[in-house]
């Protein structure tokens, strides 16, 4: 232990909280585990000790390193439920008032208004005040500072938090994390990532649940452009930090779009476009050992996720497909999309699909069994063979 | 831009370093230049150097002519047609939103009638806005005929009725003379003729005509803001350029518009600007046809990869869906073609080889796409 002080002694101290990690049984160490190595990868080249005390990560990092870092790791490293800059000191009660002080001249209590809560635990009862008279007397020294603030025990709008552990470490309101669980320990996934809104939340909503994911797109040009690649390659990159990095796979799609135009009847070129899609998914996933395909499906948003043509599509996947999306609003995914940052990227006006492959009156309800036959005549197993092995592939970090 | 123009540019930037309203020797000798390509210009237009303006390019000429509605007391009717250019038909919100009634003419097959013009004029018609040469199908409006029907109302009403005409497609490139047009106003930018992007030319002769920003005075207060005179003086040499070689290129550039619309016709396109004509129904420079059912943009892409350039509908529009194909929705074209539409633009330097190179990769590109014969 001693050994360890040393090593943090002159770091800053971030006190990380955790949520649904702390409630697993046995296998928590594994969960923490991945949750350690993802926030000191995403920290590094700053030099960084992760320690865990009473359900709480203790994130010592180096000096140098900024705070925005910092702060932009644990805001987009799922697992962390909140986080607060603190400060240590010893169990003296001048040094105490003095961090306290410090702590005061900061946000949230720099501006001096609103109501506010000094919290007390003392983890050593050997300390000579109480938990209220720790919380009395500083609290007392905030009016003083901020006299224009009231107290409020029960909804304060900020809190100050004082523990007497080892050494007392004192620190404001966190500052919330995204919650969820370690990306990496769900497994891995494939994400079939278009340049709309949807199947970047429905990304990032998997990564929540810990499902590392490479992305795959179908690219078909000139039917569709290279801004159009762009933007996809560019909201990979957006929702890389929430996956811990992501490999962008790109299959040039266009003979097999041209192919289904050719070969299948109008109001089915979606389906069976989609059909193909599912089979070059499943190659592609079993090659780079992803064990589900994820898509951005809604149900009934469009004439291709209707609940027949799900079942349709869904019948073409060997893999489990996970549609995160699968009931929620577009106003919903729409607010996902605003907060994870992709929204304005999603909406940038190139297509991903041309309209020479959109039928005019695509085929809403459509049977499995008759669409299958549809698919089987096509015979475009060979095109799709090739799409699988042509495929670009483009690595995006986890530092945003 | 020419190089005579970037020339001159340069010699005028290097040489008159003072403001021309500055007081100072360097300031009155930039000064008396700009007056003497305010002759020039208005030499080059057929008009008097009172008239000339100068501006930032077309959108900005267009602009002051129509903001001055806005300082009416009684709002009235602005008369125009379906395929101006956005410089003109942006403003229908603003001055809507502030009375005026904006009423926009089909132009079927690209052009006005005087039939409908007629049928759309009444006392409270204030401005008629009519441009020279369309800059999607190349068609070329009777802007004579129009001024003499639009007087003649004027004359009935008792009042008079003000005629702007957006030229930005028509100088330099078909024969066009203001002392040959009873216009009252007309914009111009230089970019179209060789000169240099951010400069142009109002030509007004109506003072109710006002200023759309604040600023020094300077153009009459018409167009407050220190005057490019480096890019003047380049689009003047541009200008000059232009018209003295017009007839010339002129029989030149319609031959290359032969071979273009002989290849769109052999492949199986559908013209969308005129077929036939002379010098008074289109111009040469721009050709507009549709490649359905292949998409303007796949085409242009593959076009683009093939080292040609060319646009779809409106260029200054083609970020915005929908907007590009408002002109050929004026021309009451089909949707089908409105949304394959593909434009062609011949430059003063476009030479033979280069257009034989065009009509090549135009057949070979349709066909990979999977259409042509």
């Amino acid at each position: 232990m001693e050994g360890r002080k040393s090593e943090t002694e002159g770091m800053a101290l971030y006190l990380i909280k955790l949520g649904e990690i702390s409630l697993k049984g046995l296998n928590r160490g594994f969960f923490e585990k991945k949750l350690k190595n993802n926030i000191k990868l995403k920290i590094h080249p700053y030099r960084s000790v992760l320690t865990r005390e009473k359900g709480r990560f203790y994130l010592y990092v180096d000096p140098s390193c900024p705070d925005e870092h910092v702060e932009r790791t644990l805001k987009t490293t799922f697992g962390v439920v909140g986080f607060s800059r603190a400060l240590v000191c010893n169990k003296d009660w001048d040094e105490m008032c003095a961090c306290a002080k410090t702590l005061i001249e900061k946000e949230p209590f720099a501006c001096g208004e609103g109501t506010f809560k000094v919290e007390a635990r003392r983890g050593d009862k050997s300390f000579p005040m109480n938990s209220y008279q720790i919380e009395a007397n500083l609290g007392g020294i905030v009016l003083d500072r901020h006299p224009s603030m009231k107290v409020d025990v029960h909804k304060p709008q900020k809190e100050l938090m004082v523990e007497v552990r080892d050494k007392v470490y004192m620190y404001t309101s966190p500052v919330d994390g995204p919650g969820g669980l370690p990306v990496g320990t769900a497994g891995k996934g494939l994400l079939l990532l278009s340049g709309g809104i949807d199947s970047p939340v429905a990304g990032w909503r998997m990564a929540k649940r810990g499902l590392k994911q490479d992305c795959l797109y179908f690219h078909a040009y000139p039917y569709t452009s290279e801004q159009a690649l762009q933007k996809v390659k560019d909201l990979a990159r957006l929702i890389a930090p929430y996956n811990m990095g992501t490999n962008l796979v790109v299959v040039n799609f266009t003979e097999c779009e041209l192919w289904i135009k050719e070969h299948s009847k109008e109001e089915e070129h979606t389906l069976m476009m989609r059909a193909c899609m599912m089979k070059v998914a499943n190659a592609i996933a079993k090659k780079r050992d992803c064990k589900v395909l994820v898509t951005g499906e809604a149900l009934g948003q469009v004439a291709s996720q209707t609940l027949e043509s799900i079942c349709f599509t869904n019948s073409m996947s060997e893999l489990p497909v996970l549609r995160p999306l699968v009931a929620m609003d577009k106003g919903e995914i729409i607010d996902t999309a605003r907060a994870i940052g992709t929204y304005e990227t999603s909406i940038l006006p190139y297509d991903d699909c041309c309209v020479v492959f959109s039928p005019k009156h695509p085929l809403v309800r459509p049977d499995v069994q008759a669409q299958t036959v549809s698919y089987r005549e096509m015979g475009i197993e060979e095109l799709l063979a090739k799409a699988i092995d042509s495929v670009e592939e483009f690595p995006m970090g986890y530092n945003a | 831009m020419s190089q005579s123009a970037i020339d001159e540019y340069a010699r005028c930037a290097r040489e008159y370093t003072g403001n021309p309203s500055s007081t100072h020797p360097l300031g009155l000798a930039a000064g008396q230049r700009l007056d003497q390509e305010r002759r020039k210009t208005a030499s080059l237009l057929g008009t008097k150097p009172q008239n000339v303006f100068f501006t930032s390019g077309g959108t900005e000429s267009d602009s002051i002519v129509l903001a001055s509605l806005l300082k009416s007391p009684t709002p009235g009717e602005i008369v125009t047609t379906a395929i101006e250019h956005s410089a003109v038909l942006e403003w229908r919100k603003t001055l809507e939103s502030a009375g005026w009634k904006f009423i926009t003419l089909p132009c079927p097959n690209g052009y006005l009638s005087l039939e409908t013009l007629e049928n759309a004029m009444n006392e409270k018609v204030r401005m008629v806005c009519v441009m020279k040469v369309n800059n999607v199908t190349g068609t070329v409006q009777d802007t004579k005929a129009i001024a003499k029907l639009i007087r003649s109302k004027a004359m009935q009403y008792g009042r008079p009725i003000h005629f702007h005409c957006d030229a930005v497609q028509a100088l330099g490139k078909v024969p066009f003379r203001l002392e040959e047009e009873d216009i009252d106003s007309a914009a111009f930018s230089a970019h179209k003729f060789n000169g240099p992007r951010g400069v142009g030319i109002l030509y007004n002769r109506n003072p109710s005509v006002t200023a759309l920003s604040r600023g020094g005075g300077q153009e009459k207060g018409l167009r407050p803001g220190t005057e490019n005179l480096a890019g003047i003086c380049a689009m003047n040499r541009a200008l000059e350029d232009a018209l003295a070689s017009l007839d010339e290129r002129y029989s030149q550039i319609l031959a290359f518009r032969c071979k273009i619309q002989t290849t769109l016709k052999d492949i199986g396109l559908k013209m969308l600007s005129p077929e036939s004509g002379t010098e008074n129904d289109f111009s040469p420079y721009i050709v507009c046809a549709s490649v359905k059912p292949v998409p303007s943009e796949v085409f242009l892409r593959v076009m683009a990869d093939k080292g040609f350039c060319l646009s779809a509908g409106s260029a200054c529009s083609s970020n915005a869906k929908g907007k590009a194909e408002g002109v050929l929705a004026g021309m009451n074209v089909e949707p089908m073609d409105r949304r394959s539409s593909i434009r062609i633009s011949c430059g003063s330097g476009t030479t033979e080889e280069e257009v034989d190179l065009l009509c090549e990769a135009l057949r070979t590109t349709y066909k990979e796409l999977g259409y042509g014969r």
